[in-house]
């Protein structure tokens, strides 16, 4: 608890930092939410011409759409240092969170906190909430089905932000990160917007396994929509979000042990 | 008393890889050994005790930083052992550093775009401050370095002494008994360099904090040490006070006489002849082997003595011997 | 002439130091080129598509996937900012050379490298998993090299504009930021304009952007025939206009502050 008030505060104070530079603050926002609204377009451009994509409907789509820029959002508003960590061992700056009495990824995450990103979850919860409507109406879903896809949605973050933990741990031994981001991060995290069915058999194995986007959203949504799976599913999305940061966390130990014994 | 900083046989050995370039050098790095080991430091052992003021000394490269970042935790060592207040902070690094200040004087750790004061609430809770003590330290620290002009001016705003002032506030914050400091005077004036050290001094005085202090200001050495320990290729190459250092290097001590009367050649003797001018005569002699008394009267020899200036050697010439005998 | 080629040369032989983490970054860009190609394709077979059914779209992206690296990823504002930020730029603009054209001919390095070490990889990946795309017509391959080089030159052009903004605003990393957006938005890049929803279609069709990478795509894939080089033509020549009157603005205002 002591860690989530620290975090609080950390967080708190790089929101004032933010603030002090209003325009820049505006234009990060409006940039990003220019960002999401090209993929916006491309799925709007696919799915009012075609109606579906691998026998799923414009909602449905909607409904994955909705939850992995959820899911991303949250991860980039709350986690925002963990995306640029290759510049904290290039710059020698991990020794500055050494030198402090919490866990280093505590300190790390309540740095720049970027509340612009939020933008893309407001974006995504709109999506989802036109998606969800609709499929309720239908009598796709029930009450009980829409609060776990919030709920799936919120604890989705974790797979970015798990994906991202395994990225920047690699800086301990390769130093620069960066360029394996969009491998690691961007590509799968926009393959998570369409069905998992569209895609060839390698890929589909790829983003349920080391690249596990499809737990995010496609996992349970995939059930809740009677398009196969089981119950088990609803269970094994966040059971897998948590066992994925859990051992993304062991790695970074790991190269947190690494460094101390080499330095940068 | 018993040590507060405990160094024993500490090594810290590098692997240097082969020259490799970029990601996927890095990569072919991971799995192959080729490369050789570099001693960074080599088998140091000291202990400082509670209170003391000491200056860690060596050229560039010598391991000075090695060796900070292994008693701060941020390194382990390849063998030996460190102790803080009898704590490993290889084993227990919140502990440890929780009792510790760290400042890098090229290096700010207050948060670039806040004011000076919201740094040091976050420290504060970071360090776990109790709001009465944090009031009470802040005003003592206002009345020795006058922050209180600069307390609301974001960081990226202040000069380097401010700058450098806040940051020792902030590494003093939480009343740490250990404190390292790596090269605090860097690039300030002189009058900000004298207000830095004139606070050392009175803190380490009041408060009893351990000061170790890496520098390359020679004045920083003098004006605050009781102590220092020089280290060289990795190895400690002496551990004592100032005046011990003096000795053990011999460096020359000079004397400037002047006589009565001008001189028309200078004068001979155990000693080399820096300067003559007329009347006025400096030489320097070594004093491992002769006393100053023994020169003077040598000296006299030649003429009546109006008057005797007699200076001791240079220290950044001592360190420089130093570093040069060892090589 | 020789000293526009030197730089050129010279621009090559930074970016090759890089090349590994460049190789890296292939692989996301692969990935993400085949995640649109299975995306495209599943939704083409489920419904009509006008003149692209399912193969063509897949053609269509890997096309545009590996024209991106020499028409649209170009580095901030072709280093102008950064030349402006150090006075270096003042320097520059006193060399007995056309400002526009050493600018341009210095970033013509890096689109050379790109296209060794970006676009060949990239198509070679992309040929392997979908098959390559045999243009018919023997008229198509000149109207495709045109094509191609009015796009690189389009991206430079527009990448010069964000730079030389550089004179007058601190801050020209917005206008790089817009710039890629709209230039990934409204080009035809991830979605043939047409197949855009009202009213971005009409918008896109007349915009600079589209000479990126919707025209070369439909020239080929044989949609289009001569006529798809005529808004690149006018863009090139109305940027070439606008670069250049600015360019003149920046030298006088530079001659007045003295830099």
């Amino acid at each position: 608890m002591n860690a989530l008030r620290l975090y609080g505060r950390l967080a708190a104070a790089s929101l004032r930092a933010r603030m002090q530079y209003k325009m820049d603050f505006l234009m990060s926002t409006f940039l990003y939410g220019m960002l999401t609204v090209s993929d916006f377009l491309m799925l709007a451009a696919i799915m009012l011409r075609f109606r579906e994509v691998g026998g799923w409907n414009i909602y449905e789509v909607g409904l994955l759409y909705g939850m992995s820029w959820i899911a991303m959002g949250l991860y980039r508003t709350f986690a925002p240092e963990l995306h640029n960590f290759d510049r904290y061992i290039v710059y020698g700056e991990f020794d500055g969170l050494l030198v402090r009495p919490w866990p280093t990824l505590l300190t790390l995450l309540g740095r720049n906190f970027e509340p612009h990103r939020l933008g893309a979850a407001v974006q995504g919860g709109i999506i989802l909430w036109i998606s969800v409507s609709h499929l309720t109406q239908a009598g796709v879903l029930d009450g009980l089905d829409v609060a776990y896809i919030v709920a799936a949605s919120i604890v989705g973050a974790l797979i970015p932000f798990g994906l991202s933990l395994f990225t920047a741990t690699l800086a301990f031994w390769v130093v620069r990160t960066g360029e394996l981001q969009p491998f690691t991060m961007y590509a799968p995290v926009t393959a998570s917007q369409y069905p998992l069915t569209v895609y060839p058999r390698w890929l589909r194995l790829l983003l349920s396994s080391i690249l596990p986007v499809a737990f995010i959203n496609y996992i349970p949504a995939q059930y809740l929509l009677g398009k196969g799976g089981s119950v088990w599913s609803l269970v094994a999305a966040p059971a897998f979000g948590v066992a994925f940061v859990t051992v993304a966390y062991a790695f970074w130990r790991l190269g947190e042990r690494h460094y101390h014994s080499t330095g940068s | 008393m018993a040590a507060i900083v405990e160094a024993r046989e500490l090594t810290k050995v590098f692997r240097v890889a082969k020259d490799r370039r970029g990601l996927l050098g890095a990569l072919r790095g991971l799995f192959s050994n080729e490369g050789r080991d570099v001693k960074a430091v080599d088998r140091i052992t000291f202990e400082i005790a509670p209170g003391e003021f000491v200056g860690y000394l060596g050229p560039n490269g010598a391991g000075k930083s090695t060796t900070i970042k292994m008693l701060t935790g941020i390194l382990h060592p390849t063998s030996g052992e460190v102790r803080v207040e009898g704590k490993s902070p290889q084993r227990s690094r919140k502990e440890v550093v929780r009792r510790l200040g760290v400042v890098f004087g090229q290096r700010t750790q207050l948060w670039w775009d806040l004011p000076v004061r919201d740094s040091f609430e976050l420290l504060a809770a970071m360090y776990q401050v109790k709001p009465e003590a944090y009031q009470e330290i802040l005003k003592r620290f206002d009345e020795m370095l006058e922050i209180g002009a600069f307390l609301d001016v974001p960081v990226r705003k202040l000069s380097l002494g401010q700058r450098m002032r806040a940051d020792l506030v902030a590494a003093w914050l939480h009343r740490p008994p250990v404190v390292f400091l790596d090269e605090p005077t860097i690039g300030l004036d002189a009058v900000a360099k004298g207000r830095i050290r004139a606070f050392l001094k009175e803190i380490n005085r009041t408060e009893g904090t351990t000061i170790m202090l890496t520098t390359h200001d020679m004045d920083d050495i003098e004006q605050l040490c009781s102590r220092v320990i020089v280290i060289n290729h990795g190895r400690l190459i002496y551990d004592g006070d100032l005046e011990g250092m003096r000795r053990t290097v011999g460096a020359p001590s000079t004397l400037r006489v002047e006589y009565t009367r001008t001189l028309e050649t200078a004068p001979r003797g155990p000693w080399t002849v820096l300067a003559h001018e007329g009347a006025a005569v400096t030489v320097a002699f070594d004093r491992s082997q002769h006393t100053a008394a023994a020169v003077i009267a040598e000296l006299s020899r030649y003429g009546e003595l109006r008057d005797i200036y007699m200076a001791e050697p240079d220290i950044e010439n001592v360190i420089e011997r130093m570093y040069r005998q060892v090589m | 002439m020789s000293a526009y080629v030197l730089l050129a040369r010279k621009a090559f032989r930074r970016n090759l130091q890089y090349r590994a983490a460049h190789m890296a970054n292939n692989l996301g860009s692969m990935i993400f080129g085949l995640i649109y190609i299975a995306i495209w394709q599943a939704a083409a077979r489920g419904g009509d598509a006008g003149p692209y059914d399912a193969q063509t779209l897949a053609w269509w992206v890997a096309f545009n996937q590996v024209m991106l690296w020499v028409a649209v990823f170009l580095p901030h504002g072709l280093g102008i900012p950064e030349a402006v930020r150090t006075g270096a730029v003042s320097l520059e603009m006193l060399r007995p050379l056309d400002y526009h054209l050493l600018v341009i001919s210095r970033e013509l390095g890096t689109v050379w490298y790109n296209l060794w070490f970006r676009t060949l990889p990239l198509a070679l990946v992309f040929a392997l998993a979908i098959g390559v795309y045999v243009p018919q017509n023997p008229a198509t391959y000149p109207l495709l090299v045109c094509g191609i080089v009015l796009a690189v030159y389009i991206g430079l052009c527009q990448q010069y504009l964000v730079g030389i903004s550089a004179f007058w605003t601190v801050e020209s990393r917005w206008a790089w930021q817009l710039t890629n957006t709209l230039q990934i938005v409204l080009s035809g890049f991830m979605v043939p304009i047409d197949l855009l929803p009202a009213p971005f279609n009409h918008v896109a069709r007349v915009l600079p952007f589209a000479p990126l990478h919707h025209d070369p795509a439909s020239i080929y894939l044989e949609l289009a025939g001569a006529e798809a080089l005529l808004w690149p033509f006018f863009w090139a020549v109305a940027l070439t206009l606008i670069c250049r009157y600015l360019t003149a603005k920046a030298r006088r205002k530079l001659e007045v502050q003295g830099g």
